[in-house]
């Protein structure tokens, strides 16, 4: 058996109020609208931490509440930021070095969006199935910001934050199965030109509101209820078995169109968590995941359906067994 | 020539978008996309209606803003499924 031991979030002290986010923005009536309705009150300010610094902050905590050593890992998957530190250097080595895993193998998973986090799971499963002497992989990410702008228009506001997680052989939180569909035409509907410009010129765009609102919207629906269907049948459950229902972090809006067109009603851990920590990327499932944990929404042998999916575009289902 | 068929089509769609969006008053041409007055719930909405109500099943290929971006657009795209 597979499963997840557990997870460790990291966040700095420092909170901002959206609200005061908006003062410095110029924006068009729809996006102060959007804005205003999106369902997030504050994120972390993470202030000089990088994306890796957080990462492997939360990568501590999480190896030092579990008692594991570096090098007990037998494999470790960094998720990559959007915006890494550095060209040409090896985040996923570092955090390797750093951490001394020195019996780990190392690589970074990067690209399908909040997607990257079903990915890194399945492929955790699948190494630890595949490599009988291998027991314990670390998976872990740092969410910050890539332009100056923490505010995605029409989609969400960014917060800072770290995520880590052990996948292990483990009858906790069980991962029964991971389910994962790319669909390639939607990979420049949001893109931020960067060649020969200042960070602060860069400017996350939506190249299509029409496409997104409408098409992808659509698409989405029909790729979940797929996804969602043949991971229930495939595993002998019924729609009634699943207690808890999981999505990131995006907006309320994106939460009223998933349970209004699914009829699905999401863990008020996801709305808590959204309206303090804003999106935080691929860290949002897990984050969720461990709050329904922690505040007992979750309980033993209940199944809990993760929906993740990004504007790549990309959709995944993760069901677990708690 | 429109058909009393193609009538009921349009008297149904109109009815469905006027009450979804709220607005009574939209021209038949009108783009409702562009014109900022819809969301994504609806573009559901919209589609499971069509489904439904003229027993069509609507495939990706089928998804695009084209086909259903005004009462006109969506009356001739049912039309088209239907084969007429």
């Amino acid at each position: 058996m597979v499963g997840i031991q557990d997870i460790a979030s990291f966040f700095t002290d420092q909170k901002v109020r959206t609200q005061e986010l908006i003062e410095n923005e110029d924006m068009e009536q729809a996006a102060i609208e959007y804005f205003n309705g999106v369902g997030i009150y504050s994120v972390c300010d993470a202030a000089d931490y990088t994306g890796y610094d957080l990462a492997k902050e939360a990568t501590v905590k999480l190896l030092q509440k579990n008692d594991v050593k570096g090098t007990d890992i037998d494999l470790i998957i960094y998720i990559q930021n959007r915006l890494p530190q550095y060209f040409m250097s090896s985040s996923a080595a570092r955090l390797q070095h750093d951490i001394e895993a020195t019996n780990a193998n190392t690589f970074s998973l990067s690209d399908l969006g909040c997607t990257d986090m079903s990915m890194a799971i399945k492929l955790a499963k699948d190494f630890l199935s595949a490599n009988h002497e291998a027991d314990c992989v670390l998976i872990s990410y740092g969410n910050k910001p890539y332009a100056p702008s923490r505010f995605r228009f029409p989609v969400t506001i960014n917060g800072d934050g770290g995520i880590a997680l052990l996948v292990t052989r483990t009858a906790e939180n069980q991962i029964v199965d991971v389910n994962i569909k790319t669909q390639g035409k939607y990979w420049d509907l949001f893109k931020v030109e960067y060649a020969n410009r200042n960070y602060a010129e860069y400017k996350e765009e939506c190249t299509s509101l029409r496409r997104y609102g409408f098409e992808l919207a659509i698409e989405s629906k029909m790729s979940f209820l797929k996804l969602n269907n043949d991971v229930l049948e495939k595993n002998g459950l019924t729609a009634e078995d699943v207690k808890h229902y999981i999505l990131q972090n995006i907006s309320l809006r994106a939460y009223d169109f998933y349970e209004s067109s699914m009829q699905i009603k999401f863990s008020k851990a996801c709305h808590y968590n959204l309206a303090n920590y804003g999106h935080l990327g691929p860290s949002d499932v897990m984050l969720n995941y461990l709050t329904g944990l922690e505040r007992g929404i979750f309980q033993k042998g209940e199944h809990v359906l993760i929906m993740n999916n990004s504007p790549v575009a990309a959709w995944s289902n993760v069901l677990i067994q708690v | 020539m429109e058909t009393l068929a193609d009538f009921d089509v349009k008297t149904s769609v109109r009815k469905f978008i006027t009450k979804s969006i709220g607005i009574g008053d939209i021209r038949d041409d009108e783009d409702l996309f562009d014109s900022g007055i819809v969301n994504s719930l609806f573009s559901i909405q919209l589609v499971t209606f069509i489904e439904k109500s003229f027993g069509l099943e609507i495939t990706q290929d089928d998804l695009d803003m084209d086909n259903f971006k005004s009462v006109d657009a969506v009356c001739n795209f049912v039309r088209r499924k239907q084969g007429k």
